[in-house]
């Protein structure tokens, strides 16, 4: 029987529309209305890449026996990592948290700008706006280090560009645009400043803007130079300056340091705001759970206390004997001779098939997060959005489920 | 840059001798062709006459875009589309239509112009567009904001 979904949470990106219908036959779903590309390829392509039943040694088991075996061994290991929460709920993540704590083990998760930015915003005093003050007031939008339309298709049609709101009347004719990146990325197409910049000079031109901004002239190549006075000037006369942040910066060392005092001078002139442009659809909520939790977003050590290496590190050096990852493909990011070591040494937690789960000891399979799971997530300007499941699966449980059980085991 | 087809082009290409068999100046003509309320084959002297052969060539090659483009002279390359809904939300006569999407939400009015589906966008009422004959408003603000280049107005 088809039936239609209104006002879903799209899970497919940090951005976490909540206007998309769709319509569902099933346990498929055959038809999204608002979903971009990306949100409509992950809603309508779940089933075909799921992991179905637990596996243990590449043979089928049963759900408990699973949850059994992977509690036993990561009690037994010396010195386990858990790794992931990215993908999770904030709770998944908060039990990872606890589990890890109860084993003296490692946590980390994959990098992201939300784990860098939020330590900074904190020490800088730097603040984020709720997304409807800036479809409602912002009139500067910046994207540095991101390309809005190959990420987050419908940032700027959703909340930054596009949009009318009470300030901004006439929507992208109320706004400026700048895009400042390394490459010519899909995003200039709607920037008035196009900002081409050398590979690793993000810190030097956040820099050389606050020099502008001051009456200085920067130390920059005079073609960029001459590009960012024009950014400035437009900067000097906007009243309230929203600043997306991607990945990008991190190429460059201070380079989301020198970002984020770019903002913090210019809230002294006028309203300013800054948002991480986060890589998976909870990297906000999980830095942020960790921030809470622990003070850092770094890699940290529960044995120790105290913030360790990351877990790419971690593995090379052998300091960790297991790896337990929470929907999160660590071996896809791993160096091949790092992963090597994890030959027979790892176990997941995940939605859909991968590099990890094909070389886990033990798999398990849980409920998709924003189909079939709930739980909540955190959007990258801090507002925490409940996903709800519309799909029912009796099969599997749900990531959260898992983390308790093992935590009971443990 | 635009690659949209302008009146003068295809003036350049017309024997630009004001004959009027067509019922109309040269000017005229491009206009109407551009409009498409005329053919190629109704200037008789650029089909009969062998000494326009390049310019009838050439000017079948410059209109031949017009001819899979819809009576709004816009085309969408579903391929190209990714589905951010740029469009949608900055389209004025569908902000007018669903003014729900004025605030940046996908159109859910079955009036609406355009909608996305399955991450697409999909045209639903085209004589809606400020472009549809007769009015022809020179509107381009859909293919300004589209990231992917999906949607290009041809003329």
């Amino acid at each position: 029987m088809r039936m239609i979904v209104e006002n879903v949470v799209c899970a497919g990106c940090s951005l976490l529309c909540d206007d998309v219908d769709v319509e569902v036959e099933g346990p498929s779903i055959i038809k999204t209305r608002g979903a971009c590309s990306h949100g409509d390829a992950r809603l309508k392509g779940f089933q075909r890449n799921r992991l179905e039943v637990a596996l243990v040694n590449g043979d089928k088991a049963d759900i408990d026996q699973a949850i059994a075996e992977i509690a036993e061994m990561i009690k037994s290991a010396k010195r386990p990592l858990i790794y992931g929460g990215e993908c999770s709920s904030n709770a998944a993540v908060e039990l990872a948290l606890k589990i890890a704590e109860k084993l003296g083990a490692c946590y980390d998760a994959p990098p992201s700008i939300c784990r860098t930015l939020i330590p900074l915003q904190e020490e800088l005093g730097v603040e984020s706006s709720r997304f409807d003050e800036i479809l409602n007031e912002a009139d500067f939008a910046v994207y540095w280090g991101v390309s809005a339309a190959d990420t987050h298709l419908r940032h700027a049609s959703r909340y930054a560009v596009m949009p009318r709101g009470y300030v901004a009347k006439m929507g992208r004719e109320s706004r400026m645009v700048a895009s400042i990146d390394v490459r010519e990325s899909m995003s200039m197409r709607i920037a008035q400043h196009k900002v081409v910049i050398d590979l690793c000079s993000d810190a030097e031109v956040a820099r050389g803007i606050v020099d502008l901004l001051d009456g200085r002239a920067p130390q920059l190549r005079a073609d960029i130079a001459r590009q960012l006075a024009f950014l400035s000037s437009d900067l000097k006369r906007a009243s309230f300056v929203a600043f997306f942040v991607g990945s990008g910066v991190l190429r460059c060392r201070e380079g989301a340091r020198a970002v984020l005092e770019l903002a913090k001078k210019l809230s002294t002139k006028c309203r300013c705001s800054i948002h991480p442009m986060a890589e998976n659809v909870n990297s906000y909520g999980q830095a942020k759970v960790m921030w809470k939790a622990l003070k850092t977003c770094s890699s940290y050590d529960f044995k120790e206390r105290r913030p360790v290496e990351s877990a790419q590190v971690l593995v090379s050096r052998g300091t960790v004997d297991l790896v337990l990852a929470i929907n999160s493909d660590i071996l896809a990011q791993m160096p091949v001779e790092a992963s090597k070591r994890l030959r027979g040494r790892i176990s997941c937690i995940t939605e859909l098939k991968s590099v990890t789960q094909a070389h886990s000891r033990v798999a398990i399979p849980v409920k998709i997060l924003g189909i079939e799971a709930g739980g909540v997530v955190t959007r990258t300007d801090g507002v925490e959005i409940e996903l709800k499941p519309f799909l029912a699966n009796e099969e599997v449980l749900s990531e959260e489920e898992v983390l308790s059980r093992i935590l009971t085991l443990i | 840059m635009s690659t949209r087809v302008s009146t003068l082009q295809v003036y350049k290409l017309l024997p630009g001798i004001n004959c009027k068999k067509c019922g109309t100046t040269c000017m005229g003509f491009a206009v109407k062709l551009i409009r498409r309320e005329a053919r190629i084959e109704d200037c008789p002297p650029l089909v009969s006459d062998p000494k326009y052969s390049d310019k009838l060539a050439k000017l079948r090659e410059l209109l031949a875009p017009m001819l899979s483009a819809a009576e709004t002279l816009v085309q969408v390359d579903p391929e190209k589309c990714i589905g951010c809904g740029n469009c949608i939300v900055a389209c004025p006569e569908n902000v007018i239509l669903d003014p729900s999407s004025a605030g940046g939400r996908n159109s859910k009015s079955p009036d609406a112009l355009w909608t996305v589906e399955d991450g697409k966008i999909k045209v639903l009422h085209l004589e809606k567009c400020r472009r549809y004959p007769p009015s022809r408003m020179n509107c381009n603000v859909c293919e300004l904001v589209c990231f992917s280049g999906a949607i290009k107005v041809v003329a």
